[in-house]
């Protein structure tokens, strides 16, 4: 079952576009990373998702059924869970915050997930005393608690020390045992790729699966002053990390030099692949080419001319190891 | 000091605090026009604000600039339009509701409705725009929601009715033109003043404008008091 299918959604402020027809599909059970700068639209999609705002035009499924967003939402909103970037604290007591959504058993729950997110000493406290942090976590308990199937978190770990978003990492993994779909927005880039499943890029108001964008998942296997990334059997990449065992690591496809003939340079990395698709993106082009693991890049449509590329041929992809970003 | 000034005010202190029934009964009749008037407006206002903040539609622009330029309309307009309405060969004359209080509370809800309506709306629009989209995202009903929201607000909510009544417990205009300062009956505390002041009981005048003050001074002790108290809980 998927929890939600996005087809040709769109959502604008003011007639400025925000979300331009978005097409996904979010797997039950699974964790979603939505990344990209601000202002590309994540916490549109995201209070699009929650019910909150109807989208202008396309159709949202949830859990496989259309939505109606004329008609009462609230059953379906309580299947969902949504914590708001920089949430609203209601002026009462942490408990009564963390209880806000529950109708049954309200102790035993908020006596558990309090203790998780370390706030069982604070219950008693008026919530908007609060440090950021606390009032952070408090916003998670209560969004927490309620164990809905869907869960989405905007910014989950802003003003979260690192203690605080390793308790939160290994909630998620909890809940994502018990079938829970997550999808949370992130600019800490490090936190949204070391437990997502999958990562979308939102970029210009549309979004891109992680396919797109060169994700790759590995394991580092030698160690020297340069270590090496094996991603799978055919395909390894050089690079230069901190980090050991299992990373996950993106290339900016605009890093990518393309080129007929191999070329000496000081780039690390040089992969050969025969061009499965060239794509037009407006001013530029986007190549993807199959090296045993599928790599774009983005050329201008000039070089792509001079160079004489065409689907099918076979191409050099050339990248620095500083190209590549783990985390 | 001059002595017909201070011979004023000597005796308007007199009248406060030998509690002259005349007095008392403008203060009365001042404040029970006012409070009627301010609570309608709010049963009007509030629910119009949240409209306002919550629903969109097109022309909201067009509605909150016409919300702003009702704020600041002249008493004296407010009076003549209702005045329009309810003298006797007007549409709805035969009710015999001019020189009422009545007539003075139709348009005191006039002048207040505006502004509780404008302050409810500029209320929602800073961070407690987040309050429903929270309450919605953790599950709640519209019903739920509403009630938290009211609750989040209830300060500037109060500062917003207690604008209200402040603002229709000073006016003039309305209570002039649509009371006609009856003794008795819709003589309000401006109207009195205005009226003793021009006949040269400037002594009464006086009072009034003190009890006038302390009124307002009340309001607004009571607002930040409650302030104070929900921040400090």
């Amino acid at each position: 079952m998927s929890t939600y299918q996005l087809n040709k959604i769109n959502r604008s402020y003011n007639d400025q576009p925000v979300l331009k027809a978005v097409d996904m599909t979010f797997e039950q059970g699974k964790i979603y990373a939505l990344v990209g700068e601000n202002g590309s639209g994540k916490t549109t999609l995201l209070e699009t998702l929650a019910l909150l705002e109807p989208p202008q035009a396309g159709t949202l499924l949830f859990q496989d059924d259309q939505v109606n967003f004329n008609a009462s939402l609230l059953n379906l909103r309580q299947q969902i869970a949504f914590c708001l970037q920089q949430p609203y604290i209601f002026r009462t007591s942490v408990f009564n915050n963390i209880a806000f959504g529950l109708k049954t058993s309200k102790e035993e729950k908020v006596a558990r997930i309090s203790r998780i997110f370390g706030l069982a000493e604070l219950l008693n406290k008026k919530a908007t005393a609060l440090s950021g942090g606390e009032a952070q976590k408090v916003a998670l308990a209560r969004t927490f608690v309620l164990e809905t199937p869907v869960i989405l978190l905007d910014e989950p770990t802003a003003n979260l020390d690192e203690t605080s978003i390793e308790q939160l990492n290994q909630l998620l993994s909890e809940v994502k045992n018990r079938g829970t779909t997550v999808i949370l927005a992130s600019h800490r880039l490090n936190n949204a790729f070391k437990l997502a499943d999958e990562v979308i890029t939102l970029e210009d108001s549309q979004a891109f699966p992680q396919s797109h964008q060169n994700f790759f998942s590995g394991q580092i296997i030698r160690e020297n002053s340069l270590k090496t990334l094996k991603i799978n059997e055919q395909v390894s990449f050089i690079l230069a990390t901190e980090k050991q065992g299992n990373v996950k690591v993106s290339i900016d496809p605009k890093e990518i030099i393309v080129s007929k003939e191999k070329f000496q340079s000081s780039a690390r990395n040089c992969l050969l692949g025969k061009v499965r698709s060239i794509t037009d993106e407006g001013k530029i082009a986007k190549l993807t080419a199959d090296c045993g693991i599928k790599l774009v890049s983005q050329i201008t449509h000039r070089s792509l001319e001079e160079l004489g590329i065409n689907v099918g041929q076979q191409v050099y992809l050339t990248f620095k190891t500083s190209s590549i970003k783990v985390y | 000091m001059n002595s017909y000034l201070s011979q004023s005010i000597f005796k308007s202190l007199e009248l406060i605090f030998s509690f002259d029934p005349d007095v008392y009964f403008i203060v009365w009749t001042s404040v029970r026009i006012a409070t009627t008037s301010a609570i309608l407006a709010t049963l009007a206002g509030v629910p119009l604000g949240l409209f306002l903040a919550i629903r969109k539609f097109k022309g909201k622009r067009v509605v909150t600039t016409i919300l702003n330029t009702l704020m600041a309309l002249p008493t004296v307009v407010i009076g003549l339009l209702v005045y329009s309405f309810i003298t006797r060969r007007a549409p709805i004359g035969s009710l015999g509701l001019l020189f009422t209080p009545t007539a003075i509370v139709i348009g005191q809800f006039i002048l207040a409705c505006p502004i509780i309506t404008a302050m409810v709306y500029s209320i929602t629009q800073g961070k407690e725009k987040k309050i429903l989209k929270t309450a919605y995202g953790l599950g709640a009903s519209p019903a739920e929601a509403l009630k938290i929201f009211l609750w989040e607000i209830k300060i500037p909510l109060l500062a917003a009715v207690m604008a209200g009544f402040g603002r229709v417990i000073g006016e003039v205009g309305v209570s002039m033109m649509l009371g006609g300062n009856i003794y008795g009956l819709t003589r309000t505390m401006t109207t009195a003043i205005a009226l003793e002041t021009s006949k040269g009981e400037f002594a009464l005048g006086l009072a009034l404008g003190l009890i006038l003050l302390i009124v307002a001074l009340a309001v607004n002790s009571f607002v930040t008091y409650v302030n104070y108290r929900t921040e400090k809980a």
